[in-house]
């Protein structure tokens, strides 16, 4: 049968920023992909390299607008490693209260757009309407909507007062009930967003432990791995159980995503009633000239984070190195799309729920 | 400079079998790093196991390269394609083979000269440009060229002089001279 090469991108309708796949078709199905990347490409590692310690943090905290908190959380991590200050325990939970939220408005965001590409626009609006309200907490919490800037290095620039914990608690109940009420029936159940998920870009878990993939597209396939559980902000005492599911289908990774939303939800609670009545510093001071290599991961809203410096004493770092969980989850995507039809492209990349910009730093 | 803790350092031809190692005792690859230092670079490659790291080093001279370990850890070829690409470390016997192309808008290294045409990412792109070349400026129109993407100088889209028959269409506003003050 003839092939045809098709480019999916750098500009298409479903995507958000620009990646280019060459798609090769054998009539509608889908035998190999290519990916193209580098149109957004901003060469923060490289300008980070150059820059003070504590002016790289709202730098690469800049990497991305929805996981902003995830970079700039990873990012002082790896400085605080190498500086061997510990964060006051308010600062962790703090952190940690942020970072969750961070994931709740991350899901709800990809969950409208996932609805979005298989036409179901209900779905997208419903979405974005309860995203408001986490964008809303940002705003009452640290001023900001979206890059919040709250993390600093040692601890956080802001402290949630015990006045300020009803207010949220009434804002994180509104949330849970208009994801039960307004979303829910659109997802659970829902037969045309089943018909349209399930079975389509289907990975093994032998797939996803080869390709070393992360986040909820590996739990999705039945991969237990959650950096979670490992110590990073305050997950040391306030653990968790990784969400899994085994269809290792685009409906499995909503799914997953669906039950994380939750969780996030309970992690908040639980970091607010820790937060209640404690005192003490929210930062520690970190030197300006560091020396050394470290590293940190965090599991951001699409997985494992992974930072690395290396330090000779200098004011700034020899080298600063990101990868992002798109990037780890990219093989996945080659893996899943061949064999599948190409009217099914759309939405197969998105399950992984790519983030360019975070590729793309 | 204090070293990662639970790296240790492997020659280029050591990579291979103990990156295998690590492959059959349930080590997960995160991803490799490069950092230059100032007579060549050290290449780390990063392995996890639930909740440990553990590092392999590699030094290597400025011309130095390590072979691909793609064929033990499949998802390795995407970091080795953008370390070549975007670091310029020699990766030998890479399992997937992007040819300098994951990055498509990377103009290369220093010192590498772009050329739009050979470098074109498509075929798609190629044909594009290739019209584009053909284009023969019309004196009086905007020059087509195929650097137009780039941002133009001050002023080289000022305004056509205009048609001349007075119905608005390409006609400078007023009397067609510079107004004051600019």
């Amino acid at each position: 049968m003839p092939r045809t090469v098709v480019p999916f991108g750098p500009q298409h309708p479903v995507l958000a920023e620009p990646i280019q796949l060459e798609l090769t078709l054998e009539d509608e199905v889908v035998v190999d992909a290519v990916p193209g990347l580098g149109y957004v490409h901003r060469g923060i590692e490289a300008e980070s390299e150059r820059r003070p310690y504590d002016e790289d943090l709202p730098l690469l905290e800049r990497i991305c607008g929805i996981c902003s908190v995830a970079h700039a959380v990873a990012y002082a991590q790896v400085v605080e490693a190498l500086a061997e200050v510990e964060v006051p325990r308010r600062a962790r939970l703090l952190r940690t209260f942020w970072f969750e939220l961070t994931r709740l408005h991350s899901h709800l965001l990809w969950l409208g757009l996932a609805g979005d590409a298989i036409g179901f626009e209900a779905l997208f609006q419903g979405c974005w309407r309860v995203r408001e309200r986490v964008l809303d907490l940002f705003t009452l919490t640290a001023g900001n909507r979206v890059i919040i800037g709250v993390t600093s290095l040692g601890g956080v620039r802001r402290d949630i007062p015990d006045t300020m914990q009803r207010p949220i608690r009434e804002a994180l109940d509104i949330v849970e009930r208009e994801m039960a009420e307004g979303i829910a029936p659109f997802v659970l159940g829902n037969e045309a967003v089943a018909r349209r998920l399930a079975g389509v870009g289907v990975l093994s878990k032998e797939d996803a432990e080869e390709l070393g993939l992360v986040g909820p597209t590996a739990r999705g396939s039945g991969v237990a791995r959650d950096v979670r559980q490992s110590l990073y902000a305050a997950h040391d005492e306030l653990p968790i159980e990784p969400v899994v599911e085994q269809g290792g289908d685009s409906l499995a990774r909503t799914l997953v995503r669906w039950r994380e939303m939750a969780d996030s939800l309970r992690l908040c609670r639980e970091a607010l009633d820790r937060l209640a009545g404690l005192r003490g510093p929210l930062v520690t001071r970190v030197p300006p000239r560091l020396h050394g290599e470290a590293t940190s991961r965090v599991e951001a809203p699409r997985g494992e984070l992974f930072y690395y410096i290396a330090a000779d004493g200098d004011l700034h770092p020899t080298r600063v190195r990101v990868r992002t969980p798109t990037f780890a989850n990219i093989p996945a995507v080659l893996k899943m799309l061949p064999g599948i039809q190409m009217a099914s492209v759309p939405i197969a990349l998105l399950s992984i729920d790519p983030c360019l910009s975070c590729t793309e730093r | 400079m204090r070293p990662l803790p639970d790296s240790r350092t492997v020659t280029p031809d050591e990579l291979r079998p103990a990156a295998q190692t690590f492959h059959d005792e349930g080590w997960r690859l995160i991803t490799a790093t490069t950092v230059p230092r100032q007579a060549g670079r050290t290449v780390l490659y990063h392995f996890e196991r639930g909740e440990r790291l553990r590092h392999l080093r590699i030094e290597l001279p400025p011309d130095g390269s390590v072979p691909s370990i793609g064929s033990i850890f499949p998802g390795a070829f995407l970091v080795e394609n953008e370390m070549r690409e975007l670091q310029g470390l020699a990766v030998t016997d890479l399992a997937i083979d992007y040819g300098g192309r994951l990055y498509r808008d990377f103009d290369g290294m220093e010192g590498w000269a772009h050329d739009p045409l050979r470098d074109a990412t498509s075929a798609f792109e190629a044909a594009g440009l290739a019209r584009l070349d053909a284009c023969v400026p019309v004196a009086g129109t905007v020059e087509v060229r195929p650097t137009t993407t780039r941002v133009p100088p001050p002023g080289a889209y000022r305004p056509a002089s205009g048609d001349g028959d007075g119905d608005g269409h390409g006609d400078p506003p007023g009397d067609g001279r510079e107004p004051e003050g600019r």
